[in-house]
């Protein structure tokens, strides 16, 4: 049986996926990225492998993707993760035309076409604001867990405005208005809301259309998902595991290469 | 630090060229050398803003040098940084471009050749106009200024040209030379020929694969048409590098192109690697640049002033967003480009304001477009990770959308 494996080491976390030939899921893994890329990618592949019951001689092709692709010495080959979500998504939800993907560094927008070609694509600017990492930093400044943020997100009844773009300034901000006694969850809400203006302003560049999914560590947020929706007016496809597409369109590339 | 910079690369391009002739390594000799020229004090030095009608300034015995795009040359050795954060002490924040902060920099700890004159223009570039005039402060000379008028009615030509003709006197005082109407006519003659010469490189270029694209044509084209413009020497420098072209396409030369860009404005100076990610692994060329493409006509020789105003008037980059993406669309068919990858120099408002319209036009168009925020000059705030991560995407879209 042909297996193959895609391996997406992002700023925060580090994803393995194995699949069969028949584009069958064998595992997953996901773990910290940490200070070192490399560590996390060894230590992901192996955890996947166990849970296949695998060794690494039985991978036939390994395509990395990822902010540390280019650092899996014993990939085949890297491709970006621009088109892995792509190809990721499209085969877990074959209506999607346009996903939006929130991770640890930066944000995008990507448009699909039917068969899951990239169309056209946009991504934040050099700064954090809008990603993952800003969330992460406003948990902190709130002394309040990551998880918690989008159950915390819900319960504001009127959000306060984060009016800063640069997540420096940001934090701040979040700092004194804790300080003139702004309640954390309306605080949450309004962070929420600052990441749905940025995400959909780069939605609105790619144009495209048909069903608009989440991927992404950002996507199990439910105060993001909610401020999305609110402000797109529609329902976004959120996949079980959103954290693992990037890893997964990488393992079904790897499948096409492995067996043109 | 130019001087030593310029010295250091006559030494050892000298020394490489005559082992091995290459014609962008020439290019940038004979920039070192003419650096080198500027400090020996035995001709007058002009501070020429970017497009300035050099034809005019050469004429009348002037060495030019380029106070705007020097820094780039200074970047490519990692020289700009300690550069840019002097120029903060004089008001130039963080979100002013940094072709003017490094060049502010330089200014002020004396790195630059000293000016005889300071002549700019105002249709392209606004910042250009406030430094110039920042430097006439500096060093005692009165910067002169060409108010560019932005459309091409023959009204805003005679104006244009009654400005040039009026540059003529206070040129004479500061080089002690006087004007020849044949001096001006046998500069226009190497800029005619140069445009020729340009325009047959371009030719080449057109050819699928082309013979001659990426880091090599940038560099060399870049400084030869934005630093070298309308010296004799810049005639045997671009004979030798059509040569070189024709010789690399007989012998059938190439890194298996499969991808055709076109660049828009420039690529950071101190990055190379750009290029070798795009044409060694993803086998995408820039077989067209913005900055380097002939978009004038033939200036007419016996009517110098007013076929040189119209040139500049004419610019794609001066004016109306229509003129650019004008000459957008019709490079990108004109050269069969896949794509177009426009770098947004941070603080520059010229490039980056209009990228919307730009974007659009070029889209609708059917030719996918990607713009990169980058800063051109200063390193401190680049990430490759990013770049390279947007480049490469770009490239897989490419490839995604040639499928269909």
């Amino acid at each position: 049986m042909l297996i193959t494996a895609g391996i997406d080491i992002g700023s925060l976390s580090t994803d393995t996926v194995i699949i069969g030939e028949n584009k069958q899921m064998l595992s997953y893994s996901i773990i910290s990225t940490g200070a070192n890329s490399k560590k996390a990618c060894d230590a992901s592949f192996a955890q996947a492998l166990d849970r296949a019951g695998l060794k690494k001689e039985d991978i036939d092709y390994v395509l990395s993707t990822g902010y540390g692709r280019k650092r899996v010495e014993f990939a085949d080959d890297e491709i970006t993760e621009i088109t892995c979500h792509a190809r990721g998504l499209h085969f877990q939800h074959p209506q999607t035309g346009r996903i939006i993907d929130i991770g640890g560094q930066d944000s995008k927008a990507i448009a699909i076409n039917e068969k899951g070609k990239v169309m056209n694509f946009a991504m934040n600017d050099k700064c954090a604001a809008g990603t993952g990492r800003f969330l992460e930093v406003m948990a902190r400044a709130l002394e309040i867990e990551l998880e918690e943020m989008g159950a915390l997100s819900l319960k504001s009844n009127e959000a306060v405005p984060i009016s800063n773009m640069c997540t420096v300034f940001a934090e701040s901000e979040v700092i004194s208005l804790i300080a003139e006694g702004k309640q954390v969850f309306d605080i949450v809400n309004g962070i929420s809301l600052s990441i749905s203006g940025r995400v959909l302003g780069l939605l609105d560049r790619v144009g495209g259309e048909g069903e608009i999914a989440m991927s992404g560590g950002v996507a199990k947020n439910i105060g993001v998902v909610s401020a999305i929706e609110d402000k797109l007016g529609v329902k976004l496809h959120i996949p079980k595991e959103p954290q693992i597409i990037g890893a997964l369109g990488a393992a079904l590339i790897a499948l096409e290469r492995a067996n043109p | 630090m130019l001087k030593k910079v310029c010295g250091d690369l006559v030494l050892r391009l000298e020394a490489e060229t005559k082992e091995v002739p290459d014609g962008k390594k020439e290019i940038v000799l004979a920039w070192a050398k003419n650096g080198l020229e500027c400090f020996k004090g035995d001709k007058p030095v002009c501070w020429l803003g970017y497009n300035y009608p050099v034809e005019i300034p050469l004429a009348l015995g002037y060495l030019p040098f380029y106070p705007e795009l020097a820094p780039g040359m200074l970047a490519g050795f990692n020289l700009s940084s300690g550069l840019v954060e002097m120029a903060e002490t004089r008001f130039f924040n963080m979100f002013c471009c940094t072709f003017h902060r490094c060049s502010l920099g330089a200014a002020s700890k004396g790195i630059w050749p000293k000016p005889a004159a300071i002549l700019g223009l105002s249709n392209i570039c606004d910042g250009q106009v406030k430094l110039l005039n920042l430097f006439g402060d500096m060093f005692g000379v009165t910067p002169l200024i060409l108010e560019t008028p932005l459309d091409i009615g023959e009204k805003d030509v005679n104006y244009l040209e009654r400005q040039l003709r009026d540059l003529i006197p206070p040129l004479e005082d500061s080089s002690g030379q006087k004007f020849t109407e044949e001096k001006l006519k046998e500069t226009i003659r190497i800029s005619n020929r140069t445009r020729k010469a340009l325009l047959r490189i371009d030719e080449l270029r057109k050819h699928s694969p082309s013979p001659y694209h990426g880091a090599s044509a940038m560099n060399g084209l870049y400084v030869l048409v934005t630093q070298l413009w309308g010296m004799p020497q810049t005639l045997d420098l671009l004979d030798n590098l059509i040569r070189e072209i024709e010789e690399n396409e007989t012998r059938g030369i190439s890194n298996g192109e499969k991808f055709r860009l076109l660049l828009m404005v420039t690529t950071p100076t101190y990055k190379t690697e750009i290029y070798n990610l795009l044409e060694k692994k993803m086998k995408a060329n820039f077989v067209v640049a913005e900055l380097t493409n002939v978009v004038w006509e033939e200036i007419d020789e016996q009517n110098p002033f007013q076929s040189l105003a119209r040139k500049l008037i004419s610019h794609p980059m001066a004016g109306s967003m229509d003129k650019r993406v004008d000459w957008a669309l019709t490079t990108a068919r004109d050269f069969n480009v896949d794509g177009v990858i426009h770098f947004s120099h941070w603080g520059c408002r010229q490039t980056s304001g209009g990228v919307g319209v730009l974007r659009k036009r070029i889209e609708d168009a059917g030719i996918p477009f990607m713009n990169l925020d980058v800063d051109l000059v200063d390193p401190r705030s680049f990430s490759w990770g990013q770049v390279s991560t947007r480049l490469e995407g770009f490239i897989e879209m490419l490839d995604q959308r040639k499928e269909l």
